[in-house]
């Protein structure tokens, strides 16, 4: 296909602005921005959501919400957050844009089911925001039989299928990505000159593939029964609850894995470079995101300690979680690893990206707690178990979501954030979050349950500062908002490596034209070939 | 086309025989030849083993999550030591561990 | 398709593509219908007697011949692929029009099927018929029944959907040895209906009638 320089120097954003070459799009780069603006909005709404349940427990006996009102907050926060931010945001918005550039390709393995990816997202979404506004659901996001069968009043079998839906979304952009990876790497691209963001996007993508469609039939046999009013989760039938549980969390253990693999990634990409150093392990780092998805697997027993399984499976699923801890703690020393002796620059990405290791690690750290039989019997249901999951989503996750959109920010928009601000942010983000979510480590420790809109008033004061800590984090992921879209208009002009990065996606203007390379590159060096740190001239 | 032919004939044959098989004293291994007859349609109709490696791959996956799924799945259902709901036969007098 | 085919370094890279992926789409698939795997592996453990009760009034007869039916179905359009790569349009829209009414005739008596079973009393619920000693757990199997043939049945109808677009391209001679990517795609997802269908046969129908 020849083109010629002058439609070569147009890029992805300035060629055709129609609202139809938009929404009809096969380019990656512009399916990722659709899905950015998705994402976004469903992050803010699931936020709001955590405001009005922060603002509810600033006081023991509640402040504005009623018992049944605060159900449906935490089902729709949780229902938000998880599937419809946290699952998709990384692959879908910087993994869509990322991916081929990184591997020297025009475009995924299959444009158009990319684009159909984004419209089943985009359905499945608006049926569960439906069903939140048109009355919300209360069972949880996990949506525990015979409360979600028999006994919930809402519309359940509504956000159910939206959750369905949007999981086709999930195992198309699966498809995508694994295909991709094994198909279309440029010359020269080996495995092992891969960037560590595509190994642990094919991990994550292996997740979506394989663990997605049980959610879906879980799914399936949960509306089946409340629609029918019988069904195989009925103990009157002499059906087993504890089957529902199972099912549900053979998917969303790996979900969680789904969702912190891509930000291990972000954080493999952004250590380095701002390192100016080669990834310390790279062999390491590359199979412990494989170990990961494939153990993760092999976990999910361990939400159900005291659900009534039997005590030999919950000793096996106690044992494997043990195990999955350790690729990650390979991964925490590696990054460590890259920074010793490394040029350390302290730009937005890099600080979303530290604050990731620290959070990180606290949050993995307090998982072994919850891991163990005897501890998880006193910590189960209370909030360390939400500390600690937050810690790894929100602590983790997020920061490193927002680290690598820093990142990336020149080369998809070809403009550059304004650093002090994002520093400003970063900085917030981590102290908000600490204020925010440290103080129920002691919460949960000291007995508040979990899913209550009122407590014992011995617990105000540090609800109080887990709440103050919210309104911090609240304002510190405005900002970002703000300044971000500020940059679009008035932005400096990014050139097309900013960070003197290696990688693929650093060899092409910013922002790319349509086709991504005019040339076919060809790779002949290792990955993260930045020189040793005696040859490097520092300032 | 004699390929298919074959194999059909094979399926009906195998079919046969699991229904046999299944009125008779070996029933329970009946499902088994229905694995045959699954076997047979991969290998005739789908021609996996004709594919290129990454489908094997793709495919042997999917087969071992499965396997991964039924296997540990069932292990809390298989070491109960209570009873469920339903079934008569519960013992009153088993200790619990 | 010219925005897609720079990528590749040749046809053949393309179509196995194509083709490698869908294998990964049926992994997922096999991942979708192991979690009723698991459901009945579970409850046929627990509540041996009720399904082995149950099973015994599930339509053997029906459940026989339509897997007669789908795994010829699945050989005549296992036949279209090479006509189809060989340029016989015609062979191939009329093995397609044979899967077209084999699928049909499937689901016509599997329709047949579910109205003898629901005259029976075998939907679960308060007129559920199959009761007394040793017939716990009965109803998990029906209600396993209606969901599992429901969605094979989903399945299959979507199937016929395909085959239906392929023999329009066959009508409109559009298959050829570079033109076969989507008969061959097609091809793998009514085999895999099949599969399914393979699975779910001993578990409903030979359950019973262990002797």
């Amino acid at each position: 296909m020849s083109i010629t320089l002058e439609e070569a120097r147009e890029s992805y954003l300035t060629e055709e602005g129609t609202l139809r070459s938009w929404l009809l799009t096969t380019d990656h780069k512009r399916i990722a921005l659709l899905y950015l603006g998705s994402t976004t909005v469903f992050f803010f709404l699931g936020g709001i959501a955590a405001a009005a349940m922060r603002l509810q427990l600033v006081t023991p006996n509640g402040l504005i919400v009623s018992n049944e009102t605060y159900n449906r907050l935490f089902t729709g926060h949780g229902v938000i957050m998880v599937w419809f931010f946290l699952v998709p945001v990384v692959p879908v918005t910087l993994g869509n844009f990322v991916v081929p550039l990184m591997i020297g390709a025009r475009d995924l393995a299959f444009p158009r089911l990319n684009l159909f990816s984004w419209y089943l997202f985009v359905l499945g979404g608006l049926i569960a925001i439906y069903a939140l506004f048109a009355g919300g659901v209360d069972t949880g996001w996990t949506f525990y039989t015979p409360l979600s069968t028999d006994y919930a009043k809402g519309h359940v079998v509504a956000i159910v299928l939206g959750i369905f839906i949007s999981g086709f979304s999930s195992i198309a952009t699966g498809i995508n990505f694994i295909v991709t990876i094994h198909r279309l790497r440029a010359p020269g691209l080996t495995w092992y000159r891969l960037p560590i963001f595509l190994w642990s996007l094919y991990a994550t993508s292996v997740i979506y593939v394989l663990a997605t469609p049980v959610l879906a039939i879980t799914l399936v046999l949960l509306a089946f029964e409340r629609i029918f009013r019988v069904g195989v989760f009925d103990p009157a039938l002499g059906g087993d609850p504890l089957l529902f549980q199972h099912m549900f969390w053979f998917y969303s253990h790996p979900a969680v894995y789904i969702m912190i693999l891509p930000g291990m990634g972000v954080v493999s990409e952004i250590i380095p470079a701002f390192s100016g150093k080669r990834l310390f392990g790279y062999h390491f780092v590359a199979w412990c995101s494989v170990a990961i998805a494939v153990i993760g697997f092999l976990v999910w027993g361990h939400h159900m300690f005291v659900a009534g399984t039997s005590v030999y499976s919950a000793i096996v699923f106690s044992i494997l979680s043990y195990f999955v801890a350790v690729p990650s703690a390979i991964k925490v020393f590696n990054w460590l690893g890259t920074m010793h002796k490394g040029f350390v620059r302290f730009d937005a990405p890099m600080l979303y990206a530290l604050g990731f290791i620290g959070l990180f690690t606290m949050g993995g750290l307090t998982g072994l707690f919850l891991a163990a039989l005897a501890a998880d019997v006193h910590l189960t249901q209370t909030y360390f178990v939400v500390a600690h999951f937050h810690y790894i989503m929100v602590g983790g996750m997020v920061s490193a979501f927002f680290g690598g959109l820093h990142y990336w920010w020149p080369k998809i928009t070809g403009r550059m954030y304004p650093e002090m601000w994002g520093r400003v942010a970063a900085i917030m983000i981590f102290f908000g979050f600490n204020l925010t979510f440290f103080p129920q480590f002691i919460l949960g420790y000291e007995g508040m349950p979990r899913r209550y809109a009122t407590y014992p008033p011995q617990f105000q004061v540090l609800n109080v500062l887990s709440s103050a800590g919210a309104t911090i984090l609240a304002v510190a992921y405005l900002l970002p908002l703000g300044y971000l879209m500020w940059s679009l208009f008035r932005g400096a002009r990014a050139p097309a490596n900013p960070w003197n990065a290696t990688g693929l996606e650093w060899q092409t203007p910013s922002p790319p034209p349509h086709i991504n390379f005019i040339v076919t590159p060809v790779v002949t060096q290792p990955p993260y070939n930045y020189p040793p740190p005696e040859a490097q001239e520092h300032v | 086309m004699m390929r298919i032919a074959l194999a059909w004939i094979v399926l009906l044959l195998l079919f046969l025989a699991e229904l046999l098989m299944a009125r008779g004293r070996i029933g329970p291994y009946a499902p088994l030849v229905g694995l045959a007859m699954i076997a047979v349609v991969v290998t005739c109709f789908m021609r996996l083993q004709k594919g290129s490696p990454l489908m094997h791959v793709f495919a042997l996956a999917g087969l071992f999550w499965l396997c991964l799924l039924v296997g540990l799945g069932s292990v809390d259902f298989l070491t109960r030591t209570d009873h469920a709901v339903g079934q008569e036969l519960a013992q009153p007098g088993q200790a619990q561990p | 398709m010219s925005e897609v085919t720079f990528q590749y370094e040749n046809e053949t890279h393309r179509a196995d593509t194509a083709v490698a992926g869908f294998w990964l789409f049926l992994a997922s698939e096999m991942l979708f219908f192991g979690g009723l795997f698991l459901v009945w592996t579970v409850y046929r453990q627990i509540h041996n007697s009720g399904f082995n009760q149950a099973s015994q009034h599930a339509n053997l007869l029906i459940g026989s011949i339509n897997t007669v039916i789908l795994f010829t179905s699945s050989a005549v359009f296992a036949a279209a692929l090479p006509a189809g790569r060989r340029g016989a349009n015609r062979t191939a829209f009329w093995l397609c029009v044979v899967t077209w009414l084999l699928g049909l005739a499937f689901l016509l008596l599997k329709l047949w099927e579910w109205k003898t079973d629901l005259g029976e009393g075998l939907f679960p619920g308060p007129d559920f018929s199959i009761t007394g000693p040793g017939s716990a757990g009965a109803p998990l199997f029906w209600a396993f029944y209606f969901v599992a043939t429901g969605l094979h049945g989903i399945h299959l109808l979507v199937g016929l959907g395909l085959v239906a677009w392929i023999a329009l391209m066959a009508y409109r001679k559009q298959l050829s040895a570079s033109n076969a990517t989507s008969l061959e795609v097609v091809s793998l997802y009514w085999a895999f209906v099949d599969v399914i269908w393979l699975m779910l046969y001993p578990m409903i129908y030979l359950s019973g009638h262990v002797g």
